[in-house]
């Protein structure tokens, strides 16, 4: 084996692992409960009323957000037809940014806001079902609208002008957009599906208890994993099953041809009904980025408290970041060995994407208690690596992100210049250094810009695994949530959001700097 | 009648279409050559209504279709149109994608109209087949059928015949020729092959740069 195939391998199978580390602790802990006959199997299978309900509830709930999600993004992007290609690049720049803000801020804003329209609308519920689905839904919002219109992309724009000379714009939507986009539109409901599924922190804010808290509250209880991993299993066949089904359109969706590239000559004409909905669809957006922006900077109070706040959490803030930075460096050298897994055809690739995708359908406490089992096991307690628990649940959770990201870069790439590469170049790190690198410097950047954001937003398994004396600015705020004054939350939701457009932004420049134009165009 | 009257289409700063006059008149035939990236297909797009003209008008029948600020839309303009590709919509089987384009018939309307088109392009024993389970010679039959289903006034063809061996191109040609002839339409056919384009039989439009350089009308 030559040694660039053995150092591929050895990172790809050592991602593999890692991705499945919190599945195979949670199976040994199950085992050996099994064995010792102290894990109650029923609890899986047998559910109480409230169990059931909870699970019909939270999988509604998602199934309703994804949805509604879906349709306003849906309509929403039958708007953007008209846009022109630089500023639809723009607004696809900008959603992606709103989409990467942490879904408790989001919630935090929502909560004030609708505190703020009960002075106006006194019977306006504050907590419960429905306040919680239009949080979620609208918390979500950016990513379903950014979703449903790569899934828009994917189809073949002939396709869709060879519909247009011989019926309407609508029924052409409705014909040939929609039915050759299901497979996309399909894997753009999932991931939103997952995301509402396996997230608590919207709904606890609101008061509706879900199942994914409820896995956290049980692994409080019991302190036993076995037992919350069968307490979690009824989920975790809904959201293994999602994934599985839509697997397929997700990797469709990842390898669409046609990203950035055709726009309409003559954008599509709608009736005035439908011109009426995609102007509700723009409205709840905009509505959307107000209360987000607006909530933070007016509940964060003057300049004064607002640097106070941030200063009070500077530590959380340093260890955040160094967090974040860690999951940079540990994720991409893995992800860009995964990825050249997922590009494989037939059984192998199937099997590496599936693999790839099974965090995503694990709720995030679930991950990280299966964490804490690993580290528990005998002989293994020593070379756990308590400190930086927080940065390898979040590889384990977002890395697979950054495996799919420069998947679809290196399908861009011709392989032809890899080739040329081989022959042309010194030796093989000349090769690397000088070729292969920067041919995915686009794929590295946007991983490391997605690996920031989201582990800064990490809350679910980083509650679990985090060490004494050690708390992420997202535990901070979770925790001031409940406790803390209004301002201090505010103020720190605010910093997260800044640094989250920072991260977006930051990204965008080093793209636009690496590409010399609009980089979603070639990206 | 179609008439473009000083067309412009710009894609960026680079001019696709550079101020382009033509008439066409009803059931002509006419060859468009030129080399590729000269600007023809963006001229057809502009003519089917899928582009919008910068400056310039076309008319049809003495009505505005295209300007800057007025353009009809693509499916009232009675044209038919064959794709390089055949873009045939993969998620309809043969016999859908031709009806798709008759949704103003009733559906008795709609089967025989079908029927008979399929039976013309002798491709009626596909009918139930998707467009990834015919060959590539079918699948431009299936394109012709369903740019002819709705009886167009005007069938534009965007070098319909590429990646097709000789033979089959030859056979294929005859065929588009016959069924227009018997449709009655005017047509305009996009091609970078010269023998193609005397094969049509009518006019020689010579196009290049975005610009008409001859024209044999």
């Amino acid at each position: 084996m030559r040694p660039e195939t053995a150092i591929l391998s050895s990172a790809t199978g050592l991602f593999f692992f890692l991705l499945l580390c919190p599945v195979i602790g949670l199976f040994i802990d199950l085992v050996s409960a099994l064995l010792a006959g102290s894990a109650d199997v029923t609890v899986a299978f047998l559910l109480s009323s409230r169990r059931a309900w909870l699970l019909i509830a939270s999988t509604g709930l998602a199934a309703a957000v994804a949805g509604s999600g879906l349709l306003i993004g849906i309509l929403f992007n039958a708007a953007l037809f008209r846009v022109q290609k630089r500023h639809l690049s723009i607004i696809l720049l900008l959603l992606l940014a709103l989409a990467g803000i942490p879904l408790y801020i989001n919630a935090l804003t929502w909560s004030e806001a609708v505190q703020a329209a009960r002075t106006v609308l006194p019977g306006l519920p504050a907590t419960g079902w429905l306040i919680s689905f239009w949080a979620e839904l609208m918390a979500l919002l950016p990513l379903s609208v950014f979703l449903t219109w790569v899934a828009f992309a994917s189809v073949d724009i002939r396709l869709v002008d060879a519909g247009r000379l011989v019926r309407s714009d609508i029924a052409v939507i409705r014909e040939i957009i929609l039915p050759l986009a299901a497979p996309s539109l399909g894997a753009a409901f999932a991931f939103v599906f997952l995301i509402c599924c396996t997230d608590y922190s919207v709904p606890s804010l609101f008061g509706a208890d879900v199942f994914a808290l409820d896995i956290f509250a049980q692994f409080s209880a019991s302190n036993s994993p076995a037992q919350a991993f069968l307490y979690a299993l009824p989920l975790l066949i809904v959201t293994l099953a999602v994934m599985i089904a839509c697997r397929s359109g997700i990797r469709t969706l990842a390898q669409t041809p046609n990203w950035f590239s055709a726009r309409f000559g003559n954008p599509p004409a709608f009736p005035v009904w439908f011109s009426v909905l995609q102007a509700a669809a723009i409205l709840l957006l905009t509505i959307q980025i107000l209360v987000l922006f607006l909530g933070l900077i007016l509940a964060a109070g003057s300049p004064g408290a607002f640097f106070t706040s941030v200063a009070m959490a500077r530590d959380e803030l340093a260890y955040s970041l160094l967090t974040a930075v860690l999951v940079i460096i540990i994720s991409l050298p893995l992800a860009l060995a995964a990825a050249q897994e997922l590009l494989r055809p037939g059984f192998r690739g199937a099997a590496a994407w599936i693999i790839v995708l099974i965090p995503l359908a694990v709720p995030a406490p679930l991950i990280g208690i299966g964490m804490i089992t690993i580290g528990n096991l005998p002989g293994l307690s020593a070379l756990y690596p308590v400190t930086i628990m927080p940065a390898i649940v979040s590889v384990i959770r977002f890395a697979p992100f950054a495996a799919i990201v420069l998947f679809i870069q290196m399908r861009f790439i011709d392989p032809l210049l890899f080739d040329a590469a081989a022959v042309f170049a010194r030796n093989r790190t000349d090769a690397w250094a000088r070729i292969h690198l920067p041919l995915l410097a686009p794929g590295l950047v946007v991983s490391a810009g997605i690996l920031a954001a989201l582990t800064l937003a990490e809350l679910g398994a980083t509650l679990i695994v985090s060490p004494p004396g050690h708390a992420t600015i997202t535990m901070r705020i979770y925790n001031y949530l409940h406790y803390g004054s209004s301002s201090d939350v505010a103020g720190l939701c605010l910093m997260v959001t800044v640094l989250t457009l920072v991260a977006c932004a930051g990204t965008i420049i080093t793209l636009r700097w690496m590409t010399g134009s609009v980089p979603i165009i070639n990206g | 009648m179609i008439v473009l009257d000083n067309v412009s289409r710009n894609y960026g700063s680079f001019p696709a279409v550079d101020r382009v006059s033509l008439v066409i008149p009803d059931h002509a035939r006419i060859a468009l050559l030129g080399p590729s990236g000269s600007g023809k297909t963006t001229l057809l797009r502009l003519i089917a209504g899928l582009e919008v003209p910068d400056s310039g008008t076309i008319t049809m029948n003495g009505r505005l279709v295209s300007s800057r600020d007025v353009m009809v839309p693509p499916s009232e303009r009675s044209i038919g149109f064959v794709f390089q590709s055949g873009a045939l919509w993969p998620h309809m089987t043969v016999e859908e994608n031709i009806r798709f384009a008759l949704a103003d018939l009733s559906v008795a309307g709609q089967e025989q109209r079908t029927r008979s088109l399929m039976a013309r392009m002798g491709i009626l024993p596909l009918g139930k087949r998707y467009p990834d389970q015919i060959s590539g010679g079918e699948a431009r039959r299936v394109a012709l059928a369903r740019a002819l289903a709705p009886g167009p006034a005007t069938l534009l063809f965007d070098e319909p015949l590429t990646n097709l061996d000789r033979p089959l191109r030859e056979e294929l040609l005859v065929l588009i020729l016959d069924a227009v002839r018997e449709a009655g339409s005017c047509m305009v056919y996009v091609t970078h092959d010269e023998d193609e384009a005397e094969t049509i039989g009518g006019s020689i439009i010579r196009f290049d740069r975005g610009a008409i350089q001859s024209d044999g009308i």
